[in-house]
C-alpha cells in the first residue's frame, strides 16, 4: 500500500535527501538538518508540513496506521515534529489522509494524550 | 517504500501464514471450513482451542514498526460468548491444546499467561487499546509479541456460523 504523503529533509549546507530517492528516516543526518518537509506524494512543490528542530530537539515523523487484521488499512495519520532534548516537550502537527487536510496542531508537556503517545527511540 | 503488515497466524511448531480471518475452533488450525467447529455446552462454557495472531512484515520498512496496539470495536455480535484475549505481554509461542469439545484455558496452559480479559473491552483511543508489545527494524518478520485469543461459549449461544467480526491494529511505522 502506498503513502499518501513523502517527506524531503534539507540540510544545512543545501543538500538534501528524500524518501521518494530511496532514503529512510534513520538515514537522515540530524546534525546537519535544517528542514523537514512533508509533501503529498503528487505534488512535491508545495509542502504540508515542515518542521526545523534546533540541535537539542529530536525530530519525530511517524506514519501511525490503521490496518483491521483482515488486512484493509483503514487510514494513516502523518505525524511532524519535534521533542526536546530531555523528551518532555513536543511540537507536532499531524497530517491525516482520512480528511485529506492537516487536523491538528499542538504542544504539550505531556504525552499521554490521544493520537500523540509514541515511542522515543 | 512503505511495509507491508499482515497478520500471521500461528499453528503447529510455530508455522505461521498470513491470514484474512481468524477462525475459532477446535483443532490447532485456522481452516475457514465447518470441521472442528465448537460445540455449545449444556451446562457451563466451553471453549475454543486458542489461537495465536502476531503482526508481520512481509516488505520491511525504511527505518522501523513500533508501538503497537490491537482493539474491537466493543461489541461482539454472538450471543453468549465471550472473545477473551491474554493479560502477559512478551509470550512465547505455545501451541493449542484441548478435547473435541472444548479447549483448554489458555490461562493456565499456555506458558507465561497469568491472566485473560474479555477482548472486546479494548477499544479505539488512548488508554483504551491492548498495547502488545514487539518492535522490528528495517526488516521482515515477526513484529508484535504473540497474542493469544480464546473464544467462551455459553449454553444460550445461537448455533450456526457466526457474522464475522473486525479487530484492528494501530502502530507507527517510520
Amino acid at each position: 500500500m502506498n503513502d499518501t504523503y513523502t517527506w524531503e529533509a534539507k540540510y544545512k549546507d543545501g543538500s538534501l535527501i528524500q524518501e521518494w530517492a530511496g532514503n529512510a528516516y534513520k538515514d537522515i543526518d540530524r546534525s546537519k538538518l535544517d528542514e523537514f518537509v512533508v509533501y503529498h506524494v503528487d505534488d512535491k512543490t508545495k509542502p504540508v508540513m515542515t518542521v526545523s528542530p534546533t540541535l537539542d530537539q529530536q525530530l519525530i515523523w511517524r506514519k501511525r496506521r490503521v490496518d483491521t487484521t483482515d488486512g484493509v488499512r483503514l487510514f494513516t495519520t502523518y505525524i511532524a515534529g519535534w521533542v526536546n532534548g530531555e523528551g518532555k516537550h513536543a511540537t507536532f502537527i499531524a497530517h491525516s489522509e482520512l480528511f485529506n487536510m492537516e487536523i491538528a496542531k499542538y504542544e504539550s508537556n505531556d504525552f499521554d494524550v490521544e493520537l500523540w503517545d509514541f515511542e522515543i527511540e | 517504500m512503505a511495509a507491508t503488515v499482515e497478520t500471521y497466524s500461528y499453528h503447529g511448531a510455530e508455522s505461521g501464514a498470513q491470514i484474512s480471518n481468524i477462525r475459532y475452533n477446535l483443532a490447532d488450525d485456522n481452516d475457514q471450513d465447518e470441521t472442528n467447529k465448537c460445540v455449545r455446552p449444556a451446562v457451563g462454557t466451553n471453549l475454543s482451542w486458542w489461537t495465536v495472531i502476531a503482526l508481520y512484515a512481509t516488505v520491511a520498512p525504511g527505518t522501523g514498526i513500533n508501538n503497537i496496539y490491537l482493539y474491537t470495536d466493543g461489541a461482539l455480535a454472538w450471543a453468549d460468548c465471550t472473545v477473551y484475549i491474554a493479560n502477559d505481554a512478551g509470550l512465547s509461542y505455545d501451541q493449542a491444546t484441548g478435547s473435541t469439545t472444548s479447549g483448554d484455558d489458555m490461562n493456565g496452559n499456555y506458558s507465561g499467561v497469568t491472566g485473560k480479559t474479555d477482548f472486546y473491552t479494548y477499544v479505539t483511543g488512548e488508554g483504551n487499546m491492548k498495547s502488545i508489545g514487539g518492535s522490528i527494524g528495517a526488516a521482515t518478520g515477526k513484529i508484535s509479541d504473540y497474542v493469544p485469543l480464546q473464544l467462551a461459549i455459553g449454553t444460550s449461544a445461537v448455533l450456526g456460523q457466526q457474522a464475522s467480526e473486525t479487530y484492528t491494529w494501530q502502530y507507527d511505522e517510520t
